[in-house]
Order: C-alpha cells, then structure tokens, then sequence
C-alpha cells in the first residue's frame, strides 16, 4: 500500500467523520429539546428547525476538509504519487478541522439548546438565539481555516 | 444616524371621551404610553370582552383543526391574514351572534374531551382483560372464601418454569393455573391461606404482577363485548360531535374577526390601566416622535374636542424609547441592528454604517451568480405574495438585496451554480473566465488577504465612527486622544505589516510612525487615573487592546472559509450528478434530482450560514467599537391582530 496515499486519506477521513460525529451529537442535543417545546407550541416548528440545523455545518467543515485534500492529491481524477512525508503533513494538516469540529459541534449543540429556550419563551427574539450558537461556530471555521491553509501550503 | 428624537408628552380630557382618545391613539400608532406613578387601579376594567379572549382562542384553534386545514412549512412563519376594516370588524363583533356560536363550541368541545376520556379508559379496561378471555367463569368467582384464596397476575414467560417450581417446593398446596400467553403469562394462582406465607415471597421474587380484575357477574369474554359496545356508542357519539363541530367550521372567519375586535379592545384596556383619573377626567403621559407632535394633536382636536396635550419633561432617570428610521434603502438593515439592541440615550443608530459591509460580507459568503438570482427571486417572490411582519419584510428584503449583491460577487469569483467554467463552450466559458477576478479555490491566500484586509477596515472604520460620534457631542479630548491616535496606530502598524514584504525600503517609516503612535498612546490612555503611577500604568495595559483589534480582525478570515464552502460544496453536486449520468435509461433524471436537490440544499446552508455570519461580524467585531445598544425599543400603542390585518 501507498503510505503516502494513507496517511492523507487517514486525516481525510478523520476530518469527515469526526466533523460529522460532531454534528450529528450537537443536533441530537438540540432536535431532543425542540421536540420538548414543539409539544407545546407546535407553531414553533420552523423556528426551532433552524436552531437545530445550527450545529450541522461542522459536517460539512469536515466533508469540505476532505474533499480538498482529495482534491490535492487529485484522488478522484488521475491521482498522483505522495510520498510518505508529504502524507504526514496532510494528515497533521486535517487535525485542526477534526478535532476544533468535533467538540464544536457538540458545544454548539449546547448553546442551541439555550437558545431553543429562549425561543420557547420570547420568540420575538429568534435573532438573537440564533447570534448565540453562532460564537461557537467560529472556531470551527478557524479550524476549516487552518487545515485549508495548511493543506494549499503543502508541496506535492 | 440619529435615532428619531423622542419627546415625552401628557394627554388630559375628560372622562366622556375616553374611549375617543383611546382610538385615535391605537390608530394612530405613535405614542408609547407609560405607566404615570399615581396609576389608578381600575380592577374591574377587565371587561367581558377581554375574559372572553383565552375561550376565543381555543374555540379557533378548535375549528382550524376540526376544518383539516394544514399550515403549510412557510405558513408557519408568515400565516396569511385576511385584511379588513376597522369597521367591519366592529360590526361583526356587535351585530353577530358569536357569544352563542362559542357557547355552543365550548358546549362541544367539554363533550368531546369527556368522550376522549372515556375512550381512553374502555381501551385500558379492554387492555387489561384481553389476557382472561378464555377464563370461562365469572369473575366475581375469584373471590376469596374463608380457607382460601386467589391470585391473579402475570409473569414474564421465561421466568414462569422457574416461578412453577419455587410454588411447588415453597407451598406446594397452591395451585397456578395457567390462563393464557401474551407475551406475559398470566395465572390464577389458589391457595390456603393458612399456608400463604411463603407465596408472597416467591411471588415477588419472579416479579409476579398482580391484575386486580373486576368483580363482576360476567365472564371476561362477556365484559370484553360490553366494552365494545360501550366504544362503538362513545365513538359515534364522538363522530356526531365533529359533525356538528364541522357544521361550524364556517363560522371560523367571524370568530377570527370578533377576536380581534376584541383583542383592540383589550389592547385599549391595558392603555387604560396605565392611565390616571379625577373624578371628571383621566390623562396619560406617553413617548410620542417629535415629527408626529402636530399631527397627533390635530387629530386629538377633531375627535375629542375636551382634549389637551402637551410636552413635559421627563421623570429623573427615565429613558426616551428608541425608535429607528432609516432611508428605503437602508430600512432593512434595522433588522441587525435590532437583533443587538436599540440605540441609548445619546447613541446614534448604527445602522447606516453596517449596511455596506453586511452586504458586501453577505454577498462574498454566498458568491454564487446563480444562488444570487435563486435568492433575489424567491424573496421577491414572498414579499409580494405573503402578508409579513415588520421584521417578516426586512428579513425578505435583506434577502432580495443580498441576492443583487451575490450576483455581482458571483461574476468576480467566476461562480455559476459552482460550474467549472472551463468545460463551458465558447463563447460563453472564456468571457465568463475574463469577467473572473480571482478564484477562491486556487488562490484562498488572496482571498484571505482581502478579508482580512476588509476586517482592518471596517475595524478602523468603527473606531472612526466613535470618534465622529464623540466630537459630534464635544467630547474633542476624548475623539482625539482615544479614537484618534488608535487609528494613527492601527493605521502604521497594518502599513508596517503590509510593506514589509512588499516594499521594505518604506518599512523603516511605517514602523517608527507606529513607534510614535505607541508612545503617544502610553502617555495619553492613563490620563484620568489620578496617581502618576496608575497613569503609567494604564497607559501600558491599553496597548493590549491591539490584541483584541487582532483578534477582531482576523475573525474575518470566515469570509474566505465561507466563500469556499459554498463554491466546494456546490462542486461536489455536480461531480456526483456527473457520475450519475452514466446510470441507464434514468441516469438524465438521477442526475437532475441531485442536481436540484443538492443546490436547493447548499442554497439554504448557505444562505443561513452567510446571514449569520455576516452579522455576527457586525454585532461583535464592528459594534464593540462605538455602540452598546442600551436602548429600549419604541413599541407604540396600535393595532395588534392575530387572524386578520386591519386595513
């Protein structure tokens, strides 16, 4: 086997399914208390359907990671050979994304959840329990950001 | 922009015109009144019409449900609202006999319920006896005699071997006798009661669950069927009450109407409550804008004559509510604003000043030509078709400005429904590849730059904004000393940063000019502590502050994480629609779905995405230069509907 290849696909991956495991946690948390107050007030359904969707874009962060490395090493056209170091430094490269979406998405999966409250009681406020989940998602984006940069810097 | 300017006013007339004032005022939507320190307490002023307002509700939900129509996904946010008179409405709530129409649903609705009860109570009953049906005597014959007993119940029928043979060892003058298997086995279990200690423990100890079955005259089989006949009558019965219920499905608008006939009423009342009184007049003191003074006073004259309005000062402490009013263009963009907060006292509304860059930050989010137009359309779309809240119709609007704007970010990126531009056949691939400026995916590092670039701007813009705003008050010391000289600093320390690599001969000024704005900076920030010590001090520690300006700047490297997000996601659409092409006979309709489905999606994504970050950007990174949003909001008494607009 390719060590190269591996190792890249191995922060590929670990960038898709960590992201993913991420999101999937934090919109679990979320979609259980919308559900609560949806008994209540069934009106509020398309509100809250976005509070829950707050903690889905790491998923994506993470799906977006690996196609971009996949992208550098052209895995989906004709390929092309990657030497065992360049593959290290793609898989160190996914690491910020991986980790910075998993814990993100399960920590703003939390603050959404704040923020279904405060829609329970004042949906007058959407606006701002929205802006709330939002701060988390930030590092997140830094994290897409760092392993982006990375990932264009490495010589292949 | 400053928010409009507020003045606090005083209306006094007498007791008869009440109800006149009220309504000028409602209709005229332009007076905030507050409650006055010697408030009477009318008590009793909850009126029929306002208890009867929880009964109305129910009876139209009620109705709405009985009628089968659904609220559709948008329905939820926007639900459609009849318009109609004042008049009418007035009308309809005297003249029409809606007390009898709700006590006629309230009549049904107890029935109803009482029946949904019952219903509920056979089905356990039914539940509960389901196990005994082959028990072929009567079930008061399980009754106890004076030497023994019986037990009915059920175990879990894997444990039931083990529970047969503890009986038989523990008290083997009992008998089990098994009844029938339902998932549990249930039992009747005989024994001596002078022989029963035992039994209870091996009992509890295999979770035996005792069933306590009625002591009736009949057979289980025979209960089962009077249950039956017992639901058959309560569910035509309950079939007969949604008939007469959907007979009065039609009456639904009326209700609505005298809803919120009533719900003006209430909303009149409440004004009322914060109202004082004499024996002969009653006034109240309100937030009204300066430009509606005269025109509220007019109209005041006309309807009750005995009226008199006039300014007062305000009470020590109090504070105008904020009411913004931007230019058609710039209206939107109050719905950022308003998701922080209202302008204080003395705040300008920023709103002005965030609208360039949310909509260029926005527009750099989505960047796509063909998700501008998608976004454009719907949204005007909507906007003319729905009946919208305020904030309904800035968000729409915001939307169809936004869409504008991410075309032309589109054209720059070269994005087209994220379409690699080189496999368009000329001439339409290699003009639209001229018209690109710059592509994210190939180059994210000058992307990143002007984000970045576009974050110290704004940045320095804000603190600009600050300084204005404090000379614009006479606060000259102030603008200069703390605006003035940061953005001196900021401004040499990002040249330094950018000549150093591009044009290192200019480096030299650039970094003594930052030099000099340091140390201007550590003798002027300490200047309102008193010890010497403490200014120096002070003057040091505000050098941090350049690490939060670092901070805020590079928060707006999202921008190109954004930008990328959308075009990537949008490739990897097409690529699996291409791959699916291949598929055949259905490979053109696979691939249409995904193509639709998946742009659809990445759309919505998107477009969440890029609202809010763009104002997040705004209200942490820009607002924290200049405003704090320690406003109240202007909320005037008016009309509020629920079902219908008033016209």
């Amino acid at each position: 086997m390719e060590w190269g290849i591996g190792l890249a696909l191995a922060g590929a991956a670990a960038a898709a399914f960590l992201a993913a495991a991420g999101s999937a946690i934090g919109i679990a948390i979320a979609a259980e208390t919308a559900g609560g107050v949806i008994t209540e007030d069934p009106d509020k359904f398309g509100r809250l359907l976005v509070m829950v969707a707050l903690p889905g874009t790491q998923g994506f962060y993470g799906f977006l990671g690996a196609f971009y490395i996949m992208m550098k090493i052209d895995l989906l056209g004709a390929g092309m050979a990657v030497p065992f170091s360049a593959g290290l430094q793609l898989f160190f490269a996914a690491l910020p994304l991986a980790i910075a979406a998993f814990v993100s998405g399960y920590y703003q999966g939390r603050a959404a959840v704040a923020g279904i409250h405060l829609i329970a009681k004042r949906p007058e406020e959407m606006g701002k329990a929205i802006i709330l989940p939002a701060m988390v998602e930030t590092y997140a984006v830094l994290g897409l950001l760092a392993t982006i940069l990375m990932v264009s810097g490495i010589k292949l | 922009m400053p928010a409009v300017e507020m003045q606090k006013v005083a209306i006094a007339a007498h007791l008869s015109e009440k109800e006149n004032v009220l309504s000028v005022l409602q209709k005229a939507r332009a007076i905030q009144i507050t409650s006055s320190a010697e408030q009477q307490a009318d008590r009793d002023a909850y009126a029929e019409e306002e208890s009867a307002l929880p009964d109305l509700e129910r009876a139209i939900e009620l109705l709405s449900r009985i009628s089968g129509k659904k609220k559709n996904f948008i329905e939820n946010f926007a639900p459609y609202k009849e318009p109609v008179r004042l008049s009418e409405l007035k009308r309809t709530a005297l003249h029409h006999d809606w007390r009898s129409v709700l006590k006629e649903i309230k009549g049904l609705e107890a029935e109803l319920a009482g029946l949904e009860n019952l219903l509920n109570a056979l089905q356990k009953e039914k539940d509960a006896l389901l196990p005994w049906r082959t028990l072929k005597i009567r079930l008061n014959e399980l009754a106890c005699t004076k030497k023994t007993c019986v037990i009915t119940g059920s175990v879990k029928t894997k444990k039931e071997q083990k529970l047969l043979e503890a009986i038989e060892k523990e008290c083997p003058d009992a008998a089990a006798q098994k009844i029938s298997e339902h998932g549990d086995s249930s039992y009747v279990v005989i024994f001596y009661l002078a022989a029963s200690s035992g039994l209870e423990d091996v009992l509890a100890k295999y979770a035996f669950a005792r069933t306590s079955l009625p002591l009736s005259e009949r057979t289980a089989s025979e209960e089962l069927e009077a249950i039956a006949r017992s639901q058959n009558e309560a569910a035509s019965e309950r079939t007969k009450i949604l008939e007469s219920l959907e007979k009065l499905v039609p009456e639904l608008p009326v209700v609505m109407k005298v809803y919120d006939y009533l719900f003006q009423q209430s909303v009149k009342r409440a004004a009322e409550r914060k109202a004082g009184s004499t024996g002969r007049t009653f006034y109240l003191t309100g937030w009204v804008p300066r430009s509606r003074l005269k025109e509220l006073e007019k109209e005041l004259d006309i309807k009750a004559p005995s009226s008199a309005m006039a300014s007062i000062e305000p009470e020590k402490g109090e504070v105008s509510p904020a009411l913004l009013k931007n230019p058609g263009f710039l209206y939107p963009f109050e719905l950022i604003t308003s998701i922080f907060g209202f302008p204080g006292e003395g705040e300008t509304d920023p709103t002005g000043a965030l609208s360039f860059f949310y909509i260029l930050f926005f527009a750099m989010c989505l960047s796509d030509v063909g998700y501008g137009i998608i976004l454009s359309a719907v949204s005007y779309y909507f906007l003319k078709k729905l009946t919208l809240s305020e904030g309904g119709k800035k968000l729409l609007l915001l939307m169809f400005m936004g869409g504008i704007a991410t075309v032309f970010m589109g054209v720059v990126t070269g994005t087209y429904f994220s379409v690699e531009l080189s496999s368009v056949p000329a001439p339409v691939g290699p003009l639209l590849t001229k018209l690109r400026l710059i592509d994210p995916i190939k180059s994210p590092l000058v992307v990143l730059i002007i984000s970045v670039a576009l974050g110290l701007l704004q940045n320095v813009f804000g603190v600009l904004v600050s300084m204005i705003s404090k000379i614009a008050k006479g606060d000259w010391l102030d603008g200069v000393l703390d605006d003035g000289l940061w953005i001196f600093f900021l401004l040499s320390l990002s040249g330094f940063a950018a000549v150093v690599v591009a044009a290192p001969g200019l480096s030299q000024m650039f970094s003594r000019l930052s030099i000099v704005g340091a140390v201007l900076l550590v003798l002027t920030q300490g200047r309102k502590e008193k010890l010497l010590v403490q200014k120096a001090f002070m003057g040091i520690l505000s050098l941090y502050r350049t690490t939060s300006f670092l901070g805020d700047t590079l928060s707006y490297s999202r921008l190109l994480a954004l930008m990328m997000t959308t075009s990537i996601i949008g490739m990897v659409i097409n690529l699996i629609a291409g791959l699916t092409a291949g598929i055949p006979y259905v490979g053109y309709i696979v691939m249409a779905a995904i193509l639709v489905g998946g742009h659809i999606f990445n759309l919505v994504i998107s477009v969440l995405s890029a609202f809010i970050h763009s104002a997040r950007l705004q209200l942490v990174e820009f607002f924290s230069k200049f405003y704090t949003g320690s406003g109240r909001e202007f909320k005037p008494m008016g009309y509020e509907t629920k079902y219908v607009i008033i016209k």
